[in-house]
């Protein structure tokens, strides 16, 4: 049976819990632990900055074994970014390691007055001083930390600058470059003055159904090598495929969400970017590999540096009307290093470009920055002033919200933020679901919780007929049309949930959709020998717990219906040119579909909805704030 | 007689492997107990240790190509880091996925440095040489390590210039590469990449042309 580590940074002290049973039983593992801990540790309207927010490290049950692409960890935490539910997902090996420990998941709890290091080693688990390690970049914290132990297996999730100042975009970094980036749940740590929880676990994972979870796993392996649909992101990562891919179909965010072509895209696309490319890596247990080193020609040496992922170059290249790929580059390695999350820095970047173009800040006011769209210099320049808080950094480092309102002056208009949360970068105009998932996902805008990926093109007809029957073709391929988006989005977003909670990654389940709910049941069965898990159904009741319990947190925190909406520009502003003239999204249709579907009425569970789901004390807490 | 032997354990491989350079102590004991007819030794050990643990892994005929004993070898680029191999030969020797008392581990090194360390299965093996009680021994061109005989000294840890035999953290015997048995090696079975190879030391550096 699983255990739990409990850390108290106030107290200094830690204990180890067995894992609840019915835990393990009802939400199994990951996400589903985090949401089921947090909603029942937090009170209501807490300061995500102060002692009483917890941050939980889970991770999920077949964590740790070779499954295929299995090497996934969840963080939580109330989000000082959205002052609602907070959750980021993260690759590398640190959740594998902490398994290895022999811990599935890790609540810190408390705030601690001197900065502090954590230490597990296996059953030895120490709070050490770190004032040698405060101040340093994440690459530097664990080096530092691996040479003081004299042990280069050493796991280690450390913040960065950013992380200890507070900004609120802050993310966790782990492996250099693997982070847990949405949400700010970097800047929880550093309110907590924790700069880096060390892991080193000598222990083993077992399963319990060995023989079928060994099949199993190789039919994965064999699977994911044959999907041909894998093959770009194996030589080329995520960005340069899906630039090109966005590019043709028109959904490219380009000058703050403005339009959704960008002329010179091509600059990023797979021809453009080959010739860099030096290594691919894999996170733990992953056949697909899609982290890249570059390469890039420069001085005697060259630099070699993480390629970035496709959110970054978009945010920092056509989102700020950028062209320049090395200017991107540079930004996503100081945003690993400061420990940033680079979505976020580009939409605020991309915000004070718009505001400046419109008169709203001069020159004067940007440090002496020319904040012209496509200035490359400057938006390296604004990564260091975001993260030590510098100049106009420091207004930028609240977040695009908090910035605008800030700010005033109408730049509140430019603000692409949903729930407080800058926007992903997708585009609802030119994917009509992706406007229904990033409305209704529960850390603000975000792609990775349901995102529907039949009705990116007319490719995935044959899977959409499986999956939602042969009557909702073609609509339902159809990108820019809002018929059955609730269905598909409801649908994806309970999968996901069960991903996230095994701890698996979004590529090869979502995109190409390789493996489904049906792959997640039999995995789950087999590694628990809980044989309920087994049941499709069984896994759809469980998802449906942990949405509603994430539904139920953010309405403790008073944010319901009135959340799930969109930027102004999306939902009114005609796209200009493109493949994607002329959309906008009908937001208030689709939405309609998924409350029905999800069985909200007014955005909010009824009671029968979580008693349904054997959510009842969920429901008693929301009846007694009065919020159903 | 049976009890005699089994907590001194004498190695079956001392009498399997004939090029041992140094006899270790140990084996005046065995000489003093069963006497200079090694028949009766060799009858003795089918006899009173049918678990005896290298019955099950001498490797097999399977593992050889052409006349040469297969080992497990790195085409030299292409490995990600993924440490799949790593966890999955802890599974085949633990029953148990993880890292920590792996055969094979994971060279990383910022930031492009993923190589992949697993015995070579050296000619000349100086953690056979080295071992003070003589646990370590060459059976059919592979260096195996007998559990029972192993003190958890690490002086082999030391003599291995790559690395690639370590003290298993719980067990406190050393662990290294057996090329799962006979049986298809799981790290080979599990590399993503497919980079590493069940290989002879002279076709090694051929997969290598491209």
């Amino acid at each position: 049976m699983g255990q739990i580590l409990r850390v108290d940074l106030s107290r200094k002290k830690h204990h180890v819990e067995p894992l609840p049973k019915d835990l393990a039983r009802n939400y199994l593992g990951g996400l589903g632990f985090a949401a089921r801990i947090l909603f029942d540790e937090l009170k209501p309207k807490i300061d995500p900055l102060g002692p009483e927010n917890e941050l939980v490290v889970a991770t999920g049950p077949i964590t740790g074994t070779v499954w295929p692409t299995s090497g996934r960890f969840a963080v939580a935490a109330k989000s000082p970014l959205t002052d609602v539910w907070g959750e980021a997902h993260c690759g590398g090996f640190f959740g594998p390691m902490l398994k290895f420990a022999g811990y599935d998941a890790l609540i810190i709890q408390g705030r601690s007055e001197n900065p502090v290091y954590l230490w597990i080693d296996d059953a030895s688990v120490e709070i050490r001083r770190a004032k040698d390690l405060w101040g340093r970049n994440t690459a530097e914290t664990i080096n530092m930390i691996r040479d003081a132990r004299g042990d280069p297996q050493i796991e280690v999730l450390s913040i960065g600058k950013a992380g200890e100042n507070l900004v609120r975009f802050a993310c966790i970094v782990n492996n250099y470059y693997d982070a847990a980036g949405r949400a700010g749940l970097g800047a929880v740590m550093g309110a907590k003055n924790l700069k880096a929880i060390a892991v080193r676990g000598t222990h083993g994972v077992k399963v319990s159904n060995e023989e079928e979870f060994l099949k199993l796993a190789a039919e994965g392996y064999d699977r994911v090598f044959k999907e041909e649909r894998l093959d770009g992101l194996k030589y080329y990562g995520t960005s340069p495929p899906l630039i090109d891919m966005k590019r043709l179909v028109g959904d490219l965010p380009t000058k703050n969400h403005r339009t959704l072509t960008f002329k010179e895209a091509e600059k990023f696309g797979c021809k453009a970017v080959e010739r860099y490319f030096v290594k691919s890596r894999a996170c733990f247990a992953c056949p697909i590999r899609c982290k890249k080193i570059h390469k890039i020609p420069s001085g005697k040496e060259g630099l070699i540096m993480k390629a970035p992922e496709y959110e970054s170059t978009c945010a920092f290249g056509p989102n700020c009307g950028s062209n320049d790929y090395r200017a991107i580059l540079e930004a996503n390695t100081l945003c690993d290093l400061f420990g940033m999350d680079t979505m976020s820095a580009g939409t605020v970047v991309a915000w004070l470009m718009e505001c400046y173009e419109k008169g709203i800040v001069t020159k004067k006011n940007c440090d002496g920055l020319e904040m012209n769209w496509g200035n490359s210099g400057a938006i390296v320049a604004l990564m260091g002033k975001i993260a030590n808080r510098e100049g106009i950094g420091d207004l930028l480092a609240e977040g695009v919200y908090r910035a605008a309102q800030k700010l005033g002056r109408g730049s509140m208009k430019y603000a692409m933020h949903v729930k407080k949360m800058e926007m992903d970068l997708n585009d609802g105009r030119g994917h009509r679901s992706l406007g229904l998932t990033q409305a209704t996902s529960p850390r603000g805008s975000c792609h990775m919780r349901s995102l529907v990926v039949v009705d990116q093109g007319f490719a995935f007809q044959k899977v959409a007929a499986e999956r939602y029957g042969k009557d909702k073709l073609p609509e339902i391929c159809d990108p820019y049309s809002e018929k059955h988006k609730g269905l598909a989005v409801k649908d994806c977003e309970d999968v996901y949930a069960i991903r996230d909670s095994l701890a698996m990654c979004w590529y090869a389940c979502g995109w190409p959709p390789t493996f489904w709910i049906n792959d997640f049941a039999a995995a789950a069965a087999a590694a628990t020998g809980i044989k309920e898990f087994g049941n499709v159904k069984e896994m759809y009741l469980i998802a449906g717990r942990i949405c509603n319990l994430r539904r139920a947190f953010n309405l403790r925190e008073g944010v319901g219906a009135n959340g799930d909406t969109l930027p102004e520009r999306i939902l009114k502003e005609p796209i200009p040119d493109g493949p994607s003239k002329g959309q906008v999204v009908n937001l208030k249709a689709m939405l309609r579909d998924y409350y029905e579907l999800r069985k909200w009425p007014n955005g909010a569970p009824s009671r029968k909805t979580l008693v349904d789901l054997g959510l009842k004390d969920v429901a008693e807490e929301l009846k007694r704030l009065g919020r159903i | 007689m049976c009890e005699l032997f089994d907590p001194i354990g004498p190695s079956p491989l001392q009498d399997l492997a004939p090029s041992s350079p140094t006899r270790p102590p140990h084996t005046l004991h065995l000489v003093l107990v069963v006497g200079n007819d090694t028949t009766n030794y060799k009858n003795f050990i089918a006899t009173a240790l049918p678990r005896n643990p290298f019955s099950c892994m001498r490797p097999s005929l399977r593992l050889k190509i052409g006349a040469e004993m297969a080992k497990i070898t790195y085409t030299g680029e292409g490995c990600t880091g993924c440490m799949a191999c790593v966890a999955a030969c802890m599974y085949a020797h633990d029953k148990e996925f993880g890292v920590g008392a792996s055969r094979i581990w994971i060279v990383k090194k910022e930031p492009i440095t993923d190589h992949p360390i697993v015995c070579v299965q050296c000619g000349k093996p100086p953690c056979r040489d080295v071992c003070p009680v003589g646990a370590i021994s060459k059976v059919d061109d592979l260096v195996l390590v007998d559990e029972k005989l192993c003190i958890g000294c690490g002086a082999c840890v030391e003599a291995c210039p790559f690395g690639a035999i370590t003290i298993h953290p719980k067990k406190h015997v050393a662990i290294k590469c057996d090329l799962c048995g006979g049986k298809e090696p799981q790290c080979v079975k599990f590399c993503p990449p497919k980079v590493l190879k069940l290989q002879t030391p002279t076709l090694a550096p051929k997969a290598k042309v491209k």
